[in-house]
């Protein structure tokens, strides 16, 4: 049955390509001189490799060793935004993928796999299912509670945090709960309960990641001044590729361009970290933003070619429109394709953007009423219903 | 539980990223490029091609130790020491198939290439066994290491652009382009494709043109004979030649090379004989080079019929290696046999005619013999020696 979708999937593919004679694929070639010339910089050392080169047979891991492998690569994927480790660890998942029997353990990695993918609905259900069979795992639940606020389920967000709870994670129970309250707007309360949080966290890594999500508290409560703060904190803490397009974010908002550049230069070039530079850039006027547009559009044909899904990039390609192509009219077409897969407040920040510039007021009045019924309570969404072209939102 | 908490916290301390902004590079892309190895080969029979496979370096480490001293960067010096392992790797996992072991590609080293997301170790295989079947490509490489690992081919075959996705995961080998012939068929559409593939040889051939005209050119085929005119061939047993008397050397000389390509083309391809077209291809164009030498220097007691039948042996060898070639199917075998020879005779007598109706211009002239005949065949030869050399060397 897979064998066949994936034949149809291929089928389909091969005949959407074939829009794309057009473009050129060209490579440069690399004459190195001596051989201590460096021609690659790798992710990631590679640490395990299948025994036997050149059989067709690979020895299979063991459920322990294919989830130590797969969350290896899970965790490069997101440090360096390089999708081919979600391919990896999917392989290594192999064995288990989309199996009704596989361990709970690398069911939820699938799910993590999926959702690293932006496959949302797919993750859900696998995550679903693992947690029908192991209703005790904590890490499942903080998952699922993810999954939930990411489509703007809040109710349901608060009843996996409980089971976290239930499962023994008060700590990370109480960071579950306090998040998705935020984001329902009592700001005050997490404020506190993040600050509390921070003492309760000793290492490194957990109190940069709840100071990140206190960032994003402030960023709500309006409070861009404290919110930088906190993801200066985060940042000093411990790098992350997340927190620090996040941190841009807020610094691109106010008007801050120039520090904007300085935290996305050293990032690895993804897809969000291009378009942020290029927007910068723009707003100085710096003329190489459109050589940063065209590689973006190349990446875009690339991946089509590849046969990807490119609707799970919408927000990208929304914002693309909205600070690149000067396309209210698109980026809201491609805003509401986003916000079938997913409804932070940063796709709704999107959405209502792109229609108040478009000047659609039935379609500003209609998500305006979607961002009430979730009870998302943000801020910076009142100020982005009154966006105008080409102004930068200010604080 | 303590080695369970820890695991989660790492996945926990980045679970943010989930819901994040991030879109990332695309998967991992190999890249297959196939076209025609020389551009305006001599015959279909030696039009291989060439494949160039690119693969990035950090795909390869994940199966190879490239990055040998594990420091994360790898040096041109390690890539050359793997490169061994590498082309080994691709010897079994990027291959054509049901071509048999000897037909298999041997990659080979062909540089380092930078494209959009890195660097690209590139290797290169030229088809040993050219067909005109299309080809059938297996892929496997990363099928354990990467589930969205694609292999993106390019290319021109047969005037064609090719632009296909394939993932090592597929169960069937993928096929490149169009075949030139399809495959299920019965006796009377075989008959029909192979007489085709016959007629398209032997028009598209050459060397089979030029041998032709090198025989015909002595014979003063003129269609309106005008009264007072004298009418009559160059060659010397035909010097006093009445008409119909040239219309039937014509008729003699063009069987004589039918039959004499026909018995080799079946010897051949029932597998009797067998014959390399290391000497059979610069064969060809001596027998191009002689038959228009004797145009200039008649040898009496040489039949044109004779030298056609002859050298008709040699191309015979010449048209079984694209039959075989172009793979018959056993049972239709001789469907494919009567087709091919049918085209090929169909070919000759089209090439033949328009030769007849060209000459019409120029046959009544009374510099034909010299003009025409003698610096034709000067011309025939200074061109078949060009291609023997350029078939020998």
């Amino acid at each position: 049955m897979r064998s066949q979708n994936l034949h149809h999937f291929f089928v389909t593919a091969i005949a959407c390509t074939g829009l794309m004679f057009s473009v050129a694929y060209a490579a440069d070639s690399l004459s190195p001189t001596h051989d201590d010339e460096v021609v690659e910089v790798l992710p990631t050392i590679t640490r395990h490799r299948p025994a036997v080169l050149t059989t067709e047979v690979s020895v299979p891991l063991t459920p322990l060793a294919a989830a130590q492998a797969a969350r290896e690569d899970i965790g490069v994927a997101r440090q360096t935004g390089d999708t081919r480790h979600w391919g990896r660890a999917q392989a290594t998942l192999g064995p288990w993928w989309g199996r009704p029997n596989a361990p709970v353990e690398l069911a939820i990695l699938q799910s993590t796999v999926q959702q690293g993918r932006h496959e949302f609905e797919p993750a859900r259900k696998v995550l679903a299912d693992a947690l029908k069979r192991d209703p005790g795992n904590a890490q499942g639940w903080l998952n699922m509670a993810a999954l939930a606020r990411l489509s703007g389920r809040y109710p349901e967000a608060l009843q996996a945090c409980e089971a976290v709870r239930k499962a023994g994670q008060s700590l990370y129970a109480t960071a579950c709960e306090l998040e998705t309250r935020s984001l329902q707007g009592q700001h005050a309360q997490a404020r506190s309960g993040f600050k509390k949080l921070l003492s309760d966290f000793k290492e490194a890594d957990q109190r940069s990641w709840i100071y990140s999500l206190l960032a994003e508290s402030e960023e709500r409560a309006g409070k861009d001044t404290v919110a930088l703060a906190a993801y200066r904190s985060s940042l000093q803490l411990a790098t992350d590729l997340y927190t620090s397009i996040a941190y841009s974010d807020v610094l691109l908002r106010v008007g801050n361009t120039a520090q904007a550049l300085h935290v996305l230069q050293p990032l690895p070039q993804t897809d969000a970290v291009l378009l942020r530079q290029a927007t910068g850039m723009r707003r100085l006027g710096d003329t190489g933003w459109q050589a940063l547009r065209t590689e973006l559009r190349e990446r875009q044909v690339a991946l089509e070619r590849r046969g990807d899904d490119t609707t799970l990039h919408s927000r990208e390609q929304a914002l693309v429109a909205l600070w690149l192509d000067d396309d209210p009219g698109q980026a809201m077409a491609l805003a509401t394709r986003n916000l079938a897969l997913q409804r932070e407040p940063l796709d709704w920040w999107i959405a209502l953007c792109s229609a108040s510039q478009s000047r659609n007021t039935a379609q500003l009045a209609d998500w305006s009423q979607k961002v009430k019924a979730s009870g998302l309570v943000d801020a910076r969404l009142p100020i982005a219903e009154k966006s105008n072209a080409n102004k930068v939102q200010g604080s | 539980m303590k080695n369970y908490l820890l695991a989660a916290r790492a996945l926990i301390s980045v679970c943010l990223l989930l819901a994040g902004p991030a879109m990332a590079h695309k998967g991992s892309d190999a890249y297959l490029d196939v076209r025609a190895s020389q551009v305006g080969a001599v015959t279909p029979s030696t039009d291989g091609l060439q494949y160039k496979l690119s693969v990035a370096i950090k795909d390869l480490d994940a199966l190879i130790p490239v990055d040998a001293n594990a420091d994360g960067r790898v040096t041109w010096g390690e890539v050359k020491a793997i490169t061994p392992a590498v082309l080994a790797t691709f010897q079994v996992t990027a291959q054509i198939e049901g071509v048999g072991k000897v037909c298999n590609l041997q990659w080979a080293f062909d540089g380092l290439e930078k494209r959009g997301d890195g660097n690209y170790i590139r290797a290169v295989a030229n088809s040993p066994c050219p067909s005109r079947e299309a080809p059938r490509f297996r892929y496997t490489l990363f099928r354990d290491q990467d589930s969205t690992h694609r292999l993106i081919v390019t290319g021109r075959i047969r005037d064609k652009d090719i632009l296909l996705t394939s993932s090592p995961q597929q169960k069937e080998s993928m096929v490149l382009g169009q075949s030139d012939i399809e495959p299920s068929r019965g006796p009377w559409t075989t008959l029909w494709a192979y007489l085709n593939l016959g007629l398209h040889h032997l028009l598209e051939g050459y060397d089979h043109l030029a041998f032709l005209l090198a025989l015909v050119l002595p014979l003063r085929l003129s269609l309106w004979p005008r009264r007072g005119v004298q009418v009559y061939a160059v060659h010397s047993q035909q010097q006093d030649s009445a008409k119909p008397k040239v219309w039937w050397a014509l008729l003699r000389t063009i069987t004589a090379f039918t039959v004499g390509h026909s018995i080799t083309l079946m010897l051949a391809t029932f597998g009797l004989t067998e014959a390399s077209p290391a000497w059979v291809e610069p064969v060809i164009a001596l027998s191009i080079a002689i038959t228009a030498l004797l145009n200039l220097y008649p040898l009496h007691w040489l039949r044109t019929e004779a030298l056609a039948l002859g050298f008709g042996l040699v191309h015979g060898f010449g048209f079984a290696g694209l039959l075989l070639e172009a793979a018959a199917p056993t049972g239709l075998l001789p469907w494919a046999l009567a087709g091919f020879n049918l085209g090929v005779e169909a070919g000759q007598l089209v090439a033949v005619a328009g030769w007849v109706l060209v000459a019409q211009l120029v046959v009544r002239r009374s510099w034909y013999p010299t003009v025409v005949v003698k610096g034709g065949s000067v011309l025939l030869i200074l061109l078949a020696l060009a291609w023997f050399v350029q078939r020998v060397t």
